[in-house]
This record gives C-alpha cells, structure tokens and sequence, in this order.
C-alpha cells in the first residue's frame, strides 16, 4: 500500500486518472441504454400546414424479434416552424430526438413555395445532422410519403435510401442533399436542384402497398409500424406508390421554381459532366445499313468539354462532347443480316448527324426553358465569370436587365460519337 | 536535468504548433471575409510565418548559447526584455485560451453535444500540465514518436477530402482591394504567431550544421498541408465554405469513396486530439518559461496552479461567457501580435545585419548552456 502511494505521489498524473475513473466510471456503467432516452429519426417529412409545418418523423423504435426486420413508427407534430415541432415529436413520442442516423429529409411541393432555407435551418444547425443528408421533393404529402416508406423497412435489400442514392448517379446526375442545396443556394445563379419523387396510386413505380395514416383527432401523434402491420386509427388508403421517373425540383433563391420533367432533364444532361449512364434513341436513321431506322443507344461514357468564350461581345457556350455507346435496340420495318449484326463498329456521317440533331433538339428544349424562365441550370453565369471575367463583367454592364442575360448566350453542342467495340 | 532537444524536435514542434491552430475555425473565417481570396491571403500569413521563424532560426545561429532573454537585455535592456517577456506570457495565456475554446467546441459537436466545460478542462488541462511539467526533452520526444501517427492522420483527412470534390472550379476573386487585404492580414496576425515558442525555447535546440534547414523542412512540409488542405476545402464546399467551422472534419464529411464506411471523421479526431494536447503543452511550458524568466524566484509547483486558475477564470468568466473570443482576437490581439510578430522582429533583423557579433556555427559546435 505504501508503495502504491509513493508511486501515484511520484506520479500525479495517475491520481487524475484514477478521479476520472472514480468519478466517471460508475455514472457511465449505470446510465440506462441510449435508446431508451432518445428517439433515433431515420427520416423526416416537411409539410405546410395552417399553423405553420406539420413535421412527420419516421422514428426507430429497438424491438426484440428473431428476423431481420426492423421497427418503425411515424410520429407528426403541427408547429409554427420545424424546430418547436420536433419539440412537439419530442414530447409525444417521450424521448429526446436523435437525427444522427437521419437518412432523408422530404419536402413537398407546397412547403417549397416557401423559402426552403428558412423551413429546413433548424435541420442544418443541428450538429447531429449532417450535411450529406439526402433533401428530396415530393409532390403531394411528406407525411404521406414517408408512411409509404414505412413498409419498405421491412425489405432489407430495398429501400427509399437505395432508391436516392441511385438515382443520384444515375437518373438526376446530380447531388440531392442539404449541402448540395446550400451551395446552389449561395451560388451567384442562386440555383439548386433537388430530386423528384412522386408518390402516386398509380401501377408503375415502386408499389409499397401498406401503411396508414396518422392516427388522433387533430392528425398528430404517432401511427404506422413495420412488418406489414399498422396500428393507429387506420383512414382511407393513400398513394402508396413511388414513382421515380427522373424528374428534378429547381429552386430559385430557395423557392420552388418548376419541377422539370423527364424530357428536360435528359437535354439538360448534354451539358452535364456528371451524367455517364443513360440511352439516346435516334429515329429516321438512314444509311448504308439502315432504313428509316429507329436505334436505341446505351451510351456507355461521355467525355464533356466545355469551353466560353467571346465572339465580338457575344458569349459562346460550348460543348464537345465524345460518346461512346452501344446499341441496345433497332426498330425498323425490315430488319436485314447488315442491321442485326450484334455490334455495329463504325458511325456512318448519317447516323452521326442524326446523333447530332437529336441531342441539339434535346437541349434545345432546355435551352428554351432556361432563357424563359432565367434559371441557369449550366453554370453559364460562373464558368463566363471565371474564364473570361473582364469580358463577361462588361457584356452584363451592357444589358439592361443582366439577369436576362442566357438570352444572349449562343450555345454550341458538338456530339462525336463511338460506338463501343 | 538536461532539457536539451534535437533540430529534429524542433521541426516536429513547429509543425505541430504551426498546422493546429489553423485546421478548425480560421478556414471558414477567412472565407466569409473574403471568399476565395482567402487562399491569397493564407499563403501570405503562412509566408510571414515561415519568414519569422527564419529570422529566429538566423538569431540562434548568431547567439547560439544565448536565451531570448539574455538577446534582448543584451541590444535593449533588462526592464525592456521583461517588458517584451511580460506580452509573450500574455500571448501564451491568450493562445491557451483560445486553443481550449477552439477545441471544446469542436470536440463538442463532433463527440458529445452535451459534454460540459468542466469534463474537457478536467481532462484537458491535466494532460498539458504534465507535459509541460515534465519538461522539454520529454515534451519533444513523445510529440517525435506521434508525429507520424499524425501526418498520416492528415494525409488521408486531405486524401479523403480530395475525393469528395465533384468538380474543380477555378477559384474568382471579387471585390477585392488592397484595403481589404490589409485588414484582414493585420486582422488575423494572431492566429500566426505560433513560432512564438521558438524563442523561448531557443538556447535550448541543440545545434549541429544543417540544424536551421532540419527545421525549416518541417515548416516547409506544414507549409504545404496546410496550404493544400485550404485548396481542397475550399474546392470540397465553395459557396458554402463559410458555413463550416471544423474544417479538418468537415473536409472528410462528404466522402463516399470507402464503401459504407461510416464515423471516419474519427481520423480528423485523433489528429486534433494529439496536436492539442502537444500544442497546450508546448504553450503553457513555453508560459512558465516567460513567468520564470520574468521572476526568477518563482517555484514551478506554484506557477503551474496559478496558471490553472487563470486560465480556468479567464475562459469560464471572460471568453466562454461571451462567445466572442475570436472577436476580442480581431479586435484586440491583433495588436499584441502587431508587436510581438511585426515589431519585435524587425528589429532583430537589424540585430542580426548590423551587429558586430560575426560568430559562425563551426563544425562541431555544441552547446554548451543547457539548463
């Protein structure tokens, strides 16, 4: 015993040690599971309501069982903001509220019309939240989307997070999360583009059939639960289908803009570097192994280069574009031994000029929207601000209206095709 | 006790002490200030810093078994020396301060939002306090076996970064003027005082040929880090740099390059962790050197619970209160860093070209003074 006190009054620093064991340990050995104090959100829906926002939560409740299915809960609370209605969640559901292992955040159209910034800053502030969090719009009600999802736990190989993520890279071409959206948001365009996911009745899309709506007089409370059950007071069965059909939400300054469609979205994806995966379908093909065709390319990969400049005073945008694809599908009245060969090695001038007219007819459509509409889906303004300043500096002096100014940018696509061998 | 470390050491605790300090807050700060052209202004502070610790390294090799005290009094007089003394103990004091602030706050939001103050001083302080008691060689030596574990530590922090950039922009500069680049320079010249503990430690670096340039290679390689590490942060969030204040974590935030690894913000943890604690030590030795240079008579035992103290008032009653700590530092400390890094300096590069003393560094010298 003398010998353990002379080495710990040789050592102070152990008998730190020791009060931090001491003090610390027995609190921590004693402190009930985390579980049981907090409530883990793993989704969060955004609505507009009379008072204010009607939050919805999709809250992981640790149930025992021997499959590997999980349990889940919706809770909704009515507030005058977010934050006082996660407070509201907190309260009902009688644990504090966790958003660490938050997964998504739904907005839908109608909060949109609202400045988003504004409805999701309680959510960015939180040090619990990141910021890679996926931030997707939907058209009808959050609330109602995420008791679609609800039964999707359930599927360990299928869920909305999948969906998201995958269409992240494959289908939007672009990031949808709270970051993505801050950062379009304090770009000069003042542009973001968030994903689109319809929650429909109808028979395509993701069919999650089950779940039910909140349950209480006022809407409120908790309702929903996994493994195909549902508990709470059960109304009438909602859209339980999502449809993910490459649609994306652009928002202006943080308000809703439009919602593009499908079309749009595949010509603004000419000028989108990101996007490496997708099908281009040529029709009237005519040449030296073709007829009248209609061919259906995969196109493989895409090496996109963008290049601005000035011709006397006027912005040039243009685009070089190098593809290397691969047929998937010819439709023509009499397919021959020359148009069923299985790989087609070389372009013909035909083709490629048909390749040509088709992605400029795709843009165009884009193009046309974003002149209407002043949104700057291409990062015109930044590319032109960076690359020839002074010039763009002046060409916007020159304008009465400079936000106008996609009016007077002459865009130039250049498609060069190959097909993979 | 011999308390002498090698050039070796000395590198290692210039790269911890330089890189610690600007890898949290001062990276979103500087960016909310003057957008990209924080970049511009990064490379110049950390030029100015690099050229300090240059000047230093000429001053050592001048007097090679001279204190920085025993310099100063010797070109301006005892009662100036301690005046000089006296602003760096308060510089020490400060840089404490703010380092605790920094960190707790960081290691707040990304360990335990409720963690309270007394559990991070609890074990914060008693670290630093025993490496600063323990002295010097020690101090130098376990920062020599971690620093590996460290530089890998932000080697992947900026390899994991680098990956998260979707697309590299060129960075624009605008409304930019040279009034601006001056406030800001002037403003943030505390945060780049941090060879400040160079000179307190200076008769105690152990010199052979080639020291000088031993040190300046780390600085060099920091110098490099840190300006890459701004690059990719900058290339990682752009419109929204200013938003993130834990930069060495958040650079790594939205990495999807390791599969479903998750929590890897650990890494930029156990980095910030290692160089606090070394960073703390380095400071509060350094503040007892200037206390106990000041007042020759002081016992250690003593100044080590008066810093404590201080320390614990000065933040709990003045800074953590308010919040505002890197508002007094613009407003104020850059003043005392005006003096301490601008003044001072300049005036023992005047020492150094015009003072008669030529003696060179021969092979084989050593030195003799070593406490």
């Amino acid at each position: 015993m003398k010998k353990l006190i002379s080495v710990l009054i040789k050592h102070p620093i152990l008998i730190v040690c020791l009060i931090v064991l001491i003090v610390y340990t027995p609190t921590a050995l004693l402190m009930p599971a985390d579980t049981s104090q907090r409530a883990v959100i793993t989704r969060i829906g955004i609505d507009s309501a009379p008072e204010g926002v009607e939050v919805s939560t999709i809250i992981f409740v640790p149930t025992p069982n021997t499959s590997y299915t999980e349990n889940y809960k919706l809770f909704s609370a009515k507030a005058e903001n977010v934050s006082l209605a996660l407070q509201k969640i907190s309260a009902y559901s009688g644990k504090k509220i966790a958003l660490n292992l938050t997964e998504m955040i739904v907005v839908n159209e109608e909060i949109s019309n609202s400045d988003l910034l504004e409805v999701i800053d309680p959510l960015s502030r939180s040090t619990d939240l990141g910021n890679d969090t996926s931030l997707i719009c939907t058209n009808q009600s959050a609330k109602d989307f995420l008791n679609a999802t609800l039964n999707l736990n359930s599927a360990s190989d299928l869920n909305i997070e999948n969906l998201v993520n995958y269409s992240k890279d494959k289908v939007y071409n672009t990031d949808s999360n709270i970051e993505s959206f801050y950062q379009g948001y304090f770009s000069p365009q003042k542009i973001s583009v968030l994903g689109y996911i319809e929650l429909t009745n109808g028979e395509t899309g993701l069919s999650t059939s089950g779940g039910s709506s909140a349950s209480g007089s006022s809407g409120e409370g908790t309702s929903g639960s996994g493994q195909g059950q549902s508990s709470g007071g059960g109304e009438q069965q909602k859209n339980t289908t999502l449809l993910n059909e490459g649609r994306v939400a652009v928002y202006k300054e943080g308000v809703l803009d439009r919602v593009l469609t499908q079309e749009e979205l595949k010509g603004l994806n000419w000028f989108n570097p990101r996007c490496n995966e997708s099908y281009l379908k040529v029709e009237n093909v005519t040449d030296d192994i073709f007829n009248n065709a209609t061919i259906t390319f995969k196109l493989l990969r895409k090496k996109l280069n963008i290049n601005v400049y000035f011709v006397n005073g006027v912005p040039v945008f243009e685009g070089t574009l190098k593809l290397i694809m691969d047929v998937d599908q010819v439709s023509q009245e009499d397919l021959d031994s020359d148009s069923l060969q299985p790989e087609l090695s070389v372009v013909s001038p035909e083709l490629r000029e048909r390749i040509n007219i088709t992605a400029k007819q795709e843009f165009k459509l884009v193009q046309d929207l974003m002149v209407e509409e002043k949104l700057d889906l291409v990062n015109a303004y930044t590319l032109f601000s960076t690359y020839c300043p002074r010039q763009f500096k002046s060409f916007l002096n020159s304008l009465d209206d400079s936000s106008n100014f996609l009016e007077y940018v002459i865009f130039k696509l250049k498609v060069i095709p190959h097909v993979s061998i | 006790m011999r308390e002498g470390i090698t050039s070796r050491q000395a590198g290692i605790l210039c790269f911890l002490m330089m890189m610690s300090s600007k890898l949290l807050a001062l990276p979103s700060i500087l960016f909310q200030e003057t957008g990209y052209f924080a970049l511009v202004i990064i490379f110049i502070l950390l030029s100015f810093e690099t050229l300090l610790l240059f000047i230093f390294i000429k001053l050592k090799e001048k007097y090679i078994n001279l204190t920085f005290y025993e310099i100063l009094s010797k070109i301006l007089g005892k009662i100036v020396a301690k005046i000089i003394y006296f602003l760096f103990s308060l510089y020490f004091l400060l840089a404490i301060v703010h380092l605790i602030y920094d960190n707790f706050i960081y290691l707040r939001e990304a360990i335990f939002e409720e963690a309270r103050i007394e559990r991070f001083l609890l074990i914060f302080l008693p670290v630093i306090c025993a490496l600063a008691y323990k002295g010097l060689n020690s101090l130098a030596r376990t920062a020599e076996f971690f620093f590996v574990f460290i530089v890998i530590g932000i080697v992947c922090c900026l390899a994991l970064g680098l990956s998260s950039i979707s697309e590299f922009t060129l960075p624009t500069f605008e409304n930019i003027s040279f009034g601006l680049t001056f406030n800001t320079l002037f403003s943030y010249l505390f945060w780049f005082g941090d060879f400040a503990f160079f000179l307190i430690i200076i008769d105690k670096i152990k010199v052979k040929n080639g020291f000088g340039r031993t040190i300046m290679n780390y600085t060099y390689f920091c110098f490099l880090f840190i300006f890459i590490f701004y690059i990719i942060f900058y290339e990682v969030y752009k419109n929204t740099s200013f938003m993130h204040n834990n930069a060495i974590t958040d650079i790594i935030a939205l990495t999807n390059q390791v599969g479903n690894l998750e929590k890897l913000n650990l890494i930029a943890l156990l980095v910030v962790m290692f160089t606090i604690f070394y960073q703390g030590g380095v400071l509060l030795y350094s503040l007892n050197q200037s206390i106990t240079t000041i007042f020759p008579k002081s016992i250690k035992v003593q100044n080590f619970i008066t810093f404590i103290i201080t320390i614990i008032l000065l933040f709990l009653f003045f800074f953590y209160s308010t919040q505002k700590i890197h508002v007094y530092l613009e407003d104020y400390g850059k003043y005392l860093a005006l003096i301490l890094f601008l003044i001072v300096p300049i005036y023992l590069i005047f020492q150094i070209i015009f003072d008669k003393n030529k003696k060179k560094i021969k092979k084989g010298v050593k030195n003799e003074k070593i406490n």
